[in-house]
């Protein structure tokens, strides 16, 4: 609920320095895609200052005017009951934005006059951008375009964003609109029943003018809808899109990165590292810098990028097409036992590939504290880089028994994502309602090219931007640590064992002996796990100095040494500490690409809340795990 | 009279009541309100509800389309 108004001064031109302009709707009724009409190529999508929710900006020229365009979240009406409508609601009339633009859906018009009858009596003046006029043709709904303008009492541009027409009117509209005296504030309560009753009344009255349904069809929508929501079939539909989805993201991406990979680290490193060698070969620290630290650094960034832009242009399809909201509503009541909502089960199931491209996924549930709550426990479902050490360490501790041990680290990763929801929930989100399923569902529609691809770009030109700096310097930082001598030797020629990264790993070590794997090499292991999960085999290896030249390593020997130690650390109850660690693996601090993901969506705040809580989770989880095991007689 | 959770695919019916819940003011402004027409379009899965109120498409969940008391008048 807004509170009152009580000045027409815009709080948020003040802070931006020109006229800013909001675009307001509902959900799904073309107001991204008007938004990206008008801001072109110059629009930034993040959260708005303070708050985790997305709105985007534009600096767009009108008439030679510069003004701050706005896409506010969805908004059914002017009485918020999420943080997303509240924002919106907030900087519409709270502060006073310079004019609205109110975008209506010709074949939805019903629903989205109950906003339109809010946005009447605020003080900017408002501009109706009628879209979807295709939509409303196909289904034979006609709109009196003429009878709306004169009952709304405001100007209204019929405009199909998708193909332009109508955008320059519109754009007019804007100017106009600026030119106008802010009107006197009318608005006091907005969410009282009998008000609301009184808005409807008004809406089946305009309704009545304006529209003729005598030609209205029974839609395509209708029957497809009875096929995709349907208990059984629904759900079988809904899991070969998320397969598809899943294989993509991994499958079709895996050899990329592979090819990413090897041309960064192997060519330009080895061409780089030769060079070096020839220019400087009295300085190995320089050839270290570059290579294992920017190079590597910045190959660790790039080969994160075909999964991402995978996931990115495959969720803009979903979204576009409206079946995210069907995908939604079948996903539902699973979803609620984790206290998540339906849209969760997406980002969950692609964190089951990679959790960097499933924490900006999350972008797709919606509501901020969901979307929050979300991203929180994507971290806890076992990706792809996980799986590689799973495979590794079960095919040499269990042998036959390998393929179980995985699999049983896939139950302990669902079973982590329900226990972190609710303990998040208990801590963090106490007062999210438990709101039945009520949401409204957009018509189906051809996704737009421009649009999926303009939509993929953004998100990964995003994300490089604000992950890649945390990644590079994590990387860099690992450099650093490995490369300083603690005992004798040069600055970068240092074995791992007598570096400060070597110091380090001694140190922490001890803090696992509860769990049964207080061994160094391994401790060390886990530390640099946090740059990538599938690091942890070849750090393992660096840290028994078995790497060669060619960084290849004996997995013979590697094994040879893990099973020494494992049976060393735990007094003889290896496959109980083995079990913990894979345990510890699955569920302590999220990769540095995670962690810059989170801070991308949530800010830096959640992003260390949840790399702290996930590391106590995991240690104690770690402990238990081993504990009982080692009581029960596990050896 | 019965509630719009019992109604049959393809039917149409007039809301007559709804009773009084945390989400009635959110329902009131989707249109689920007295006098309103609905169509259910779906039954969907644990007891949620498909339906149509005028050019709007709503997902309900069963609790929700329990607590809407409605009037058939026709089959589409």
């Amino acid at each position: 609920m807004c509170s009152e108004c009580q000045s027409g001064t815009s709080v948020i031109e003040h802070t931006l320095g020109r006229p800013v302009v909001a675009l307001v709707g509902r959900p799904n009724v073309g107001k991204s895609t008007l938004f990206s009409r008008l801001a072109g190529v110059h629009r930034k999508m993040g959260n708005w200052p303070a708050t985790t929710v997305e709105v985007g900006t534009s600096i767009v020229s009108i008439q030679g005017r510069d003004i701050e365009l706005l896409d506010l979240p969805g908004t059914s009406s002017l009485s918020p009951v999420s943080p997303d409508e509240q924002l919106a609601c907030d900087l519409v009339v709270d502060e006073g934005v310079d004019a609205v633009v109110a975008v209506v859906d010709a074949s939805n018009i019903a629903r989205c006059l109950y906003l339109v009858s809010q946005l009447r009596e605020i003080q900017a003046p408002v501009v109706v951008a009628l879209t979807m006029g295709d939509v409303a043709d196909r289904r034979g709904i006609r709109v009196d375009v003429e009878a709306l303008q004169r009952e709304l009492g405001l100007p209204v541009i019929p405009v199909v964003p998708r193909s332009g027409q109508g955008v320059e009117a519109v754009r007019n509209a804007i100017a106009s609109a600026l030119d106008e005296p802010h009107r006197p504030h009318r608005v006091l309560h907005f969410d009282d029943l009998e008000q609301a009753d009184e808005r409807l009344r008004w809406v089946g009255d305009v309704m009545a003018t304006v529209i003729d349904r005598s030609d209205e069809r029974s839609t395509l929508t209708d029957r497809v809808d009875r096929i995709v929501t349907a208990p059984l079939l629904g759900t079988v539909v809904l899991l070969a899109v998320l397969w598809v989805v899943f294989q993509a993201t991994t499958t079709l991406a895996s050899p990329v990165q592979g090819a990413l990979d090897d041309l960064i680290n192997r060519g330009l490193g080895g061409l780089v590292s030769g060079w070096i060698n020839a220019i400087a070969p009295a300085s190995p620290w320089l050839r270290g810098l570059v290579v294992d630290g920017v190079i590597a650094g910045v190959g660790t960034l790039l080969t994160f990028l075909p999964v991402m832009s995978i996931m990115f242009l495959l969720l803009a399809l979903l979204e576009d097409s409206g079946y995210m909201s069907r995908a939604a509503v079948v996903a539902d009541h699973l979803m609620r036992v984790a206290g998540l909502p339906g849209k969760a089960l997406l980002p969950l199931l692609v964190g089951f590939g990679c959790n960097v491209p499933a924490v900006s996924s999350t972008r797709s549930v919606g509501d901020a504290r969901h979307r929050l709550l979300t991203g929180l426990v994507v971290p806890f479902t076992a990706c792809s880089a996980r799986l590689a050490v799973y495979v590794f360490v079960a095919g040499i501790f269990f042998g036959d028994r390998a393929g179980t041990v995985v699999f049983l680290m896939y139950l302990v990763s669902i079973t982590l994502v329900v226990m972190g929801s609710m303990l998040f929930r208990l801590a963090f989100f106490r007062g999210i309602p438990r709101e039945p399923l009520l949401i409204e569902l957009p018509p189906y529609r051809l996704p737009t090219t421009k649009y999926v691809f303009a939509d993929a770009w953004l998100r990964v030109k995003g994300f490089l931007q604000e992950a890649g700096g945390i990644v590079v310097s994590t990387v860099l930082i690992v450099w650093l640590l490995m490369s300083i001598p603690l005992a004798g030797g040069g600055f970068a020629q240092t074995p791992v064992a007598d570096s400060a990264y070597g110091a380090i790993s001694r140190a922490v070590a001890p803090v696992f002996a509860p769990a049964g794997f207080d061994d160094w090499h391994t401790a060390g292991a886990l530390l640099t796990g946090f740059v990538a999960k599938e690091v942890v085999i070849s750090s393992w290896a660096q840290n028994y100095a078995l790497v060669d030249s060619t960084r290849h390593f004996n997995r013979a020997s590697l094994s040879a040494d893990l099973k020494r130690d494992f049976d060393r650390s735990s007094g003889g109850h290896s496959t109980a500490a083995v079990l913990a660690f894979l345990v510890f693996l699955t569920a302590y601090t999220p990769c540095v690409a995670t962690v810059g993901a989170q801070r991308r969506e949530f800010g830096w705040r959640w992003a260390a809340t949840g790399v702290v809580s996930q590391l106590a989770f995991a240690w104690l989880i770690a402990v238990l795990v081993y504990q009982v095991l080692r009581l029960i007689g596990v050896s | 009279m019965s509630t719009l959770h019992g109604l049959a695919v393809g039917a149409v019916a007039r809301i007559c009541e709804v009773a009084e819940q945390p989400l009635r003011v959110r329902m009131t402004a989707m249109g689920l309100r007295p006098g309103a027409e609905v169509a259910m379009v779906a039954h969907g899965a644990r007891g949620s509800r498909l339906v149509r109120v005028g050019d709007a498409r709503l997902a309900l969940a069963r609790e929700v389309a329990l607590s809407i008391e409605v009037e058939a008048t026709r089959v589409q």
